[in-house]
Formats: C-alpha cells, sequence, structure tokens
C-alpha cells in the first residue's frame, strides 16, 4: 500500500503531474471546485465540479497558480480556469460501503450515498454508554460534531477570503452553475 | 479431573474472564499450567492462519471505520480531561469563548480536509482539556488538539499544520491499517486457545471458547455486508471493546512507524502550501517537540530528522522546473503564516474550565 502512495507523493512534491506537451486527465480534489471563465477575481464561475470530476489540462495561465482545463460531461464542453491547487493527477480514493453491498464508490457517489453525513452511530453511542469513563463524553461529541458540520463549503470560503489563503475550496454552486 | 487438567482449566478461565484482549500467549500460559504434553502447539498455529487470514486481507467499509473512529474518539476526548467547553455543563458548549474557539479551529481544519485525499469524510475538530502537548487523530475524520499544545502554537500556520499531520494519518489510513493486524492477532489468539482447549479436554473447549471468531463470525466480517457497524450488536460490541482496548495501548504506548510519521509530514506539507501556509511554519513548530515525549500523541521519530526530511522535500519541490507548462511545485502556492484565530487567540488567554472528576491527560 505504501508504494502508490509514496510514488504519488514523490509526483506531486517534484510539481509534476501533467503538461500542455502530453495533455492528460487531471481530477478534482477539493469540494466544490470552481471552474472560472478566467483567472480575474471578477469572473464568473462556468461550473461548480466536485472531487473526482475529470479534467483535461491545457496549460497554466502565464505567471499565475491557474490552470486552463476542459470538463466534459455528456455532449457538453466547458473551458475555463481552476486553481491549481484543486486539482490532482491521482485518481481519487473510493470508499467502500457496506451499505451498498461492498461496492467501492467514488467520491461523488459516496457522498450522495448519506454514509458520510452521520453523527456518532447508535452503536457507538451504546458502546459509550456502557463505560461510565467514556458514558459523559458522548454528548459532548455528538454537539462537537453538530457544530463542526455548521462549518460549511460557504463558512470556509468566506474566512479564506478574509485569510487571503488560496481559494481551494469554493461556495455552493448558484444561477447557472451547477 | 487430574490436577493438570484442573489447573489448565483454571489458568484459561482466568484468560478468559480476562478480556480476549489479554490473551497474549495462551500456549505459555497452558505450558506453564503444566499441559504442554497434552497438546499440539505446532498444528495450532497453521490452523489458526489459516481460519483468520480473510481477517488480514478483507477490505474495510466506511461503516466500520466509522464506527471504530468513533469509539476511539470517545476514548481520546476521555483520556484528554473532555472537550473544551464541555465538561462541565448539562449544555455543551453553551460559552461564546469555547463555542467560538471549536468553530474557528473546525474552520482552519475543514478547509484543510477538504481538499485532502478523504474530502467528504465527516470531519470534525474538537480542542480537548489537557495541558500535555497533544494532538490525535481517529479514524472517519476526528481530530483532537490539547489546550497544551494551543499554548504553544503562535500563528495560523502551525496549527495548520499539526492539524494537516492528523488529516494525513486519517486518508493514508494508518490506525485503520493497525485494527486490522489488531483484529486478525486477536483472532489467532483465541483460536490457538480453542485449539489448545480442544487437545486438553472438553472441559477447556467449554472454558475457552469464544464466540467473537467463529467460524461463522468470520465470515461474516469478511464479507464486508455481513455485521451492522451502525447498530453494533452485543457480539460486534464485545469485539470492539476488546480490539479498541489493545489498539488503544498500541497507538498511545508506541505509536505509529517512523515511516507513517515521515509520510504524514510530507503530506502535511503539501496539503497546507495548497491551501496558501508556508510549510516552513510546520517545520519551525515540529522543534517544539519535546524530545522523547509523547508529543502529537505517540512515540513519534526524532523531531530533528523529522524537520530534515522535510526541509529536504520542500527543497526539491521549490528548485523544481518552472516553464509554465506544467503544474507549480505545490510550495510556490505557499505564502501564509497569518496570526491564529481570534477566538483561540482567546482561549488561550481564558482560564480552563473545571476539570471532571476523573478525567485523564493523555
Amino acid at each position: 500500500m505504501k508504494k502508490p502512495i509514496l510514488l504519488a507523493l514523490a509526483l506531486v512534491l517534484g510539481g509534476v503531474g501533467a503538461s500542455a506537451a502530453d495533455p492528460q486527465p487531471l481530477y478534482v480534489k477539493a469540494r466544490n471546485t470552481h471552474l472560472k471563465a478566467s483567472s480575474k477575481p471578477t469572473a464568473k464561475t462556468v461550473r461548480v465540479l466536485q472531487p473526482g470530476d475529470r479534467v483535461t489540462f491545457l496549460g497554466r495561465e502565464p505567471g499565475t497558480p491557474w490552470c486552463r482545463v476542459t470538463h466534459t460531461e455528456g455532449t457538453k464542453v466547458s473551458q475555463g480556469v481552476i486553481f491549481q491547487a484543486s486539482l490532482t493527477a491521482t485518481a481519487p480514493t473510493r470508499e467502500l460501503s457496506s451499505r451498498q453491498g461492498g461496492a467501492a464508490l467514488d467520491p461523488q457517489a459516496f457522498a450522495a450515498s448519506g454514509a458520510a453525513v452521520k453523527a456518532l452511530g447508535p452503536g457507538v453511542v451504546d458502546y459509550g454508554k456502557e463505560d461510565p469513563d467514556l458514558a459523559r463524553h458522548v454528548k459532548g461529541l455528538e454537539a462537537l460534531e453538530g457544530l463542526a458540520v455548521t462549518v460549511n463549503e460557504a463558512v470556509i470560503a468566506q474566512a479564506v477570503r478574509e485569510k487571503q489563503l488560496n481559494p481551494v475550496v469554493g461556495t455552493p454552486a448558484t444561477g447557472g452553475a451547477r | 479431573m487430574s490436577r493438570l487438567t484442573t489447573a489448565a482449566t483454571a489458568a484459561v478461565m482466568s484468560i478468559a474472564v480476562s478480556g480476549c484482549a489479554l490473551l497474549r500467549d495462551p500456549a505459555a500460559a497452558l505450558t506453564s499450567a503444566g499441559v504442554a504434553g497434552t497438546v499440539n502447539a505446532i498444528s495450532a498455529g497453521p490452523e489458526a492462519e489459516k481460519r483468520c487470514k480473510p481477517l488480514a486481507e478483507r477490505p474495510i467499509a466506511f461503516d466500520e471505520e466509522h464506527a471504530l473512529g468513533g469509539a476511539l474518539a470517545l476514548h481520546w476526548v476521555s483520556r484528554g480531561g473532555g472537550l473544551t467547553g464541555a465538561t462541565s455543563s448539562s449544555k455543551p458548549f453553551g460559552r461564546d469563548v469555547e463555542r467560538d474557539a471549536q468553530l474557528a479551529l473546525n474552520v482552519v481544519g475543514r478547509n484543510l480536509a477538504f481538499q485532502s485525499a478523504r474530502p467528504h469524510l465527516p470531519w470534525t475538530f474538537g480542542i480537548v482539556e489537557s495541558e500535555g502537548f497533544n494532538a490525535i487523530s481517529a479514524p472517519a475524520g476526528y481530530v483532537f488538539v490539547t489546550r497544551g499544545l494551543l499554548e504553544k502554537v503562535s500563528n495560523e500556520a502551525e496549527l495548520a499544520g499539526v492539524l494537516a499531520h492528523e488529516i494525513a494519518h486519517i486518508t493514508l489510513k494508518h490506525a485503520l491499517i493497525e485494527y486490522q493486524k489488531a483484529i486478525h492477532a486477536e483472532c489467532k489468539r483465541t483460536v490457538t486457545a480453542e485449539l489448545f482447549s480442544e487437545a486438553a479436554s472438553r472441559e477447556l473447549r467449554n472454558a475457552a471458547s469464544s464466540t467473537l471468531f467463529s467460524n461463522d463470525a468470520i465470515r461474516r466480517m469478511s464479507s464486508r455486508s455481513g455485521l451492522d457497524f451502525n447498530k453494533l450488536d452485543a457480539q460486534t460490541r464485545a469485539l470492539f471493546k476488546d480490539v479498541t482496548s489493545g489498539l488503544l495501548k498500541t497507538l498511545f504506548d508506541r505509536g505509529y512507524s517512523a515511516d507513517d510519521e515521515f509520510a504524514a509530514d510530507l503530506v502535511a506539507a503539501e496539503l497546507m502550501a495548497q491551501a496558501g501556509y508556508d510549510p516552513d511554519a510546520y517545520v519551525a513548530f515540529l522543534g517544539q517537540l519535546p524530545e522523547g515525549d509523547r508529543a502529537l500523541a505517540t512515540a513519534h521519530p526524532k523531531k530533528t530528522e523529522r524537520q530534515k526530511r522535510l526541509r529536504d522535500a520542500i527543497a526539491r519541490a521549490r528548485s523544481a522546473t518552472n516553464d509554465g507548462s506544467a503544474l507549480l511545485p505545490f510550495t510556490a502556492l505557499a505564502k501564509q503564516k497569518g496570526p491564529l484565530p481570534a477566538p483561540l487567540a482567546t482561549l488561550k488567554a481564558a482560564p480552563p474550565a473545571p476539570r471532571q472528576v476523573g478525567a485523564t491527560a493523555p
């Protein structure tokens, strides 16, 4: 298991992964990745992509960390730019879900399955309640999970703007964007 | 019943009532009871390996990871003295100072996690009351830092580095791999004990027999959909208790391997830089780790070695060719150190809430 991970790391750390001379698919890795018409701050969002979506790398916007890409869905081809940190050359991690009969789900199918949105399951709550040392922390952990889910992509995007960090995680789709 | 058989029964009975996690060497226990000549130690090992092999090879579904993560998270919170803001009140996070600090931690952590290799996990970040210098994670997206660690953090990039390191342990599934090993080892111990008891006498078989790793239980666990890890029936809960107690000890006393720690450091630097944080801040922060202590949860490799490896990796990335046609080296995206978020700075200045009786520090 370690060799593929180390290889992937080496590719990313080395700044390799894709070039215009040898177009290859890249994968979206960040939630709510905005495919924008241009790298200008006022540019419109063409589409909002999700982890696992494939794009074709066409080259970098000169002197910027924005990448020119195309995205194809069915017969619709969209072209624009994506902030580089939202992209990876590594195929996305698939998650196994026993609810789906042990199927390996891509990130979007996994998100849609609802498996990852639940808080502590009833079995773990029972597990905690059987041990007095753990029982008094069940309520607190459940409350923390409740707080955490309020920190959604929109909250993060706002905070990132204020802190002048990289705009990797975007706001949810609005208007014409998916 | 012969004297030897009675002694052996007592030995196995004491093992059985102590719980499977304590079944470290049933063969030795029986030998010490004087029944070595009545059992076939040569055949027990391979048979146990054969029966338990499916558990070492099965893929672990998210439902099981989530159940394990929740159980471990409860243990970490308990060992950490409780969640800050949830220890002394019937209404957790009723005070703004603690609630805002927990939220601010989640803003930093979830921003990193949402651009990690597993962006859709239910990521939850929490501050625990312990004054120790510690951060720790549990599968399925739980990350905790102590107030003692927050005291040492001087900017947001350092905090991001610590959180990114823990995120990396989760995305690389380090604890899950240890769990897989633990459950396989537990199965072999239990099955070996059963085989020894069969060879010794019917009474011993009754004493040592376990339903946790019966052929049916192994088959159900290996079928991916055979056990309900959301509800956790009594048998699965019993299994979890046994395995988590051993796993906790492994993770807390021994920690991850040096290779796992270095791998997590590299992913952390990458995540930080992509989010816009200067990874040098994390390298510098590692210098604050108490040498030889269980800083950042476990017996990590020497901090100087970690710093050297990280510096080398970052230097290599920065010197990579940048002709405009390929993706930029990740470090080119990093620039920010940033002040610590105001709610976390406020929490640092606030006195700790009263401790719960019996809370233990990591």
